[in-house]
């Protein structure tokens, strides 16, 4: 059949661009919306041969007239899209005494509203097609994370979009899902001191950080042709660490 | 030489889509061949694309098979390009037919394919310079009306024509409504609404006699055929719809000389033992008004001098004696170039296997296309007829 022609939001960076390379790696086509100009015109250099399977476009999750825009282009140039991995999202941690509505907003918007945006361009396309996967990048924070009610807020909101969607697509050969990362080796961690990260490392039964890989490995699944049964789930690449309370 | 049938088609609409690509539109044309087939890319041997103008329109001049097929899962298949202007996707079905009749092959895969539009419209018309010799003169002719290339020439022999054989403006204007008429009924086609003669006589002129309704459009598309031997035919579920001759001729360019047209015509009927009186639907090359009325004649449908009279008994028309263009033709299917060959194909299949909806020929038994393309010494450089029976 025609290869597969899938989005990932804010993939051009950390667990983005990981899900990126993964599903460039099966062979698909990528249309990568973030709106970091400067990590979209590294991605032909982070991702090799793959790259000129590879859209980068300039997209702000939140702006809805973008994404009609960008969703049109991939449809002139490729095809509608047949997966879409919703993973933009922001954090601006501060307990609630210090959070501003600007805060709550942003991270709702980008986040959550994002989500619903992207679902809605994509998936007249799909039902066209009778074929669709969406993976929706929750977090494990929304089981509660201090300093995060605005993050968390958005990421229970993930859960139960995905929930919700699943069950309005079922009979359209489109599944959606949601994937809820534990702590995971990005940036952020990177620039941890190492006892930092010892902490880290301990709050996590398997003993270890998270890699970039392990998320992608899941979503992979979850994108997949023949997960064709598996829909409004969420499934936690955490190490464990949703089973027990952290102790950080 | 062995039978060959034609065992899938598939096309997309045809239209001015100015955001799709190459890949977009011949992606959606093969899914849909290879699906009415019932065979797998796996089972394709052989990829023959025909295209005319992407070089000029994206840049893309070499290697566009291979690129705009790349994801359809034929890519590692042999790939060929074809480029014989509006008669790209003919000639690659006249090779696909060779293929498989020498037994080289048992399915080939014949994809034509065109994007003409461009943000520039310049740049569009601008293909058509490319489908003359251009180390020539220009023909006479040109920038005599619109400063459309082919127009011009079109208009030129129109002129000439309707001083040779009588007949008027009307003529061709009817040529026209019956295409609309035609175009009506087909749900892919670029021009669906009805017309009248007042209507395309009124409309802009092009190029004096022709006005815009009397010329084909710039538009987009693909269309693409699966080409099997019967054996391999005779496992699909598809009826087999068999290709009873193919001619391809190109232009004489000096001493004794017919027509293309006439030349491709006559070589077919012998080929497939058949004469114009065999056939019960053909598509010809509209790409102007006139140019059906000399095609009348070319194939032999009327006498020579009788082009007019077979206009007006509405013999032609969708429902009428002998159907011409029942698909509205390049004039309202729309005429995106290098993918009209084999669209013209896959509107005869469709009559052939009594799929063509409110457009049916009844009972049609043989078809026949007819496809031209460029210029050169005063006669289209290339003529493809096609000959398709049940």
């Amino acid at each position: 059949m025609t290869r597969q022609v899938a989005i990932v939001t804010g993939g051009a960076r950390g667990i983005g661009l990981g899900v990126t390379r993964m599903l460039l790696a099966k062979g698909h086509r990528l249309a990568v919306w973030d709106r970091d100009e400067e990590a979209l015109s590294a991605l032909p250099k982070n991702l090799g041969f793959n790259a000129d399977r590879l859209m980068g476009q300039l997209v702000d999750v939140t702006d809805k007239d973008a994404i009609t825009k960008a969703n049109a282009t991939i449809a002139g140039l490729w095809k509608t899209p047949d997966i879409l991995i919703n993973n933009a999202g922001i954090t601006r941690d501060k307990r609630i005494v210090n959070m501003e509505e600007e805060d709550w907003d942003i991270v709702l918007d980008v986040n959550l509203k994002s989500m619903f945006l992207c679902c809605k361009a994509v998936i007249p396309g799909m039902v066209d097609s009778g074929f669709g996967r969406i993976v929706n990048i929750s977090s494990r924070a929304w089981l509660g994370g201090f300093g995060q009610v605005n993050y968390s807020a958005s990421k229970g909101g993930a859960v139960s979009l995905t929930r919700t969607l699943a069950i309005e697509l079922a009979r359209k050969g489109i599944t959606v899902n949601a994937v809820a990362p534990g702590i995971v080796d990005t940036p952020l961690i990177q620039s941890y001191t190492a006892e930092q990260r010892d902490r880290l490392e301990k709050s996590v039964p398997m003993g270890r950080i998270g890699q970039i890989e392990d998320i992608a490995g899941t979503v992979g699944f979850l994108s997949d042709e023949a997960n064709s049964y598996v829909t409004g789930q969420l499934i936690y690449v955490c190490g464990g660490r949703s089973l027990s309370s952290p102790s950080v | 030489m062995r039978d060959v049938i034609v065992s899938g088609i598939g096309m997309t609409n045809f239209g001015k889509f100015l955001s799709r690509g190459l890949k977009s539109l011949s992606e959606e044309a093969v899914a849909a061949a290879l699906k009415d087939a019932g065979v797998t890319t796996d089972q394709v041997e052989q990829v023959i694309f025909g295209n005319a103008a992407a070089g000029v329109i994206t840049g893309q001049e070499m290697i566009r098979s291979q690129s705009a097929l790349r994801n359809t899962g034929l890519d590692g298949t042999p790939m060929f390009n074809i480029e014989n202007a509006c008669a790209s996707s003919s000639s690659g079905f006249h090779l696909g037919w060779l293929m498989i009749a020498s037994g080289q092959a048992e399915c080939v895969i014949v994809v034509g394919c065109e994007k003409l539009t461009h943000e520039n419209k310049e740049i569009s018309f601008g293909a058509f310079a490319g489908a003359v010799d251009v180390e020539e003169p220009l023909p006479k002719g040109f920038k005599e009306g619109s400063g459309s290339l082919f127009m011009d020439i079109y208009a030129l022999k129109a002129r000439k024509w309707l001083e040779d054989n009588g007949g008027d403006k009307e003529d061709f204007a009817r040529v026209v409504v019956k295409s609309r008429q035609a175009g009506s009924l087909n749900p892919i086609a670029q021009f669906r609404n009805k017309t009248t003669t007042e209507e395309v006589l009124q409309s802009r002129v092009i190029s004096d006699p022709l006005t815009l309704f009397m010329c084909s459009s710039i538009g987009d598309g693909a269309a693409a055929i699966v080409l099997t031997s019967e054996t391999l035919a005779n496992k699909l579920a598809t009826p087999n719809i068999r290709v009873r001759a193919s001619a391809v001729v190109s232009a004489k360019t000096c001493g004794d000389r017919e027509l293309v047209a006439v030349t491709a015509a006559n070589k077919a009927y012998e080929m497939a033992g058949l004469g114009p009186k065999d056939l019960d639907v053909v598509e010809l090359h509209d790409a102007t008004a006139p140019a059906e009325l000399f095609h009348y004649e070319n194939l032999g449908l009327c006498m020579p001098g009788d082009a007019v009279a077979l206009i007006r008994s509405g013999e032609t028309a969708v429902g009428g004696r002998i159907p011409v263009n029942p698909s509205g033709g390049l004039m309202s299917r729309g005429h995106p170039i290098g993918a009209t060959g084999a669209g013209q194909i896959i509107e005869l299949v469709q009559h052939l296997r009594g799929t063509a909806g409110a457009r049916q020929t009844e009972g049609a038994k043989v078809a026949l296309a007819e496809n031209n393309g460029g210029q050169l010494a005063g006669d289209s450089a290339i003529a493809v007829v096609t000959i398709l029976s049940v």
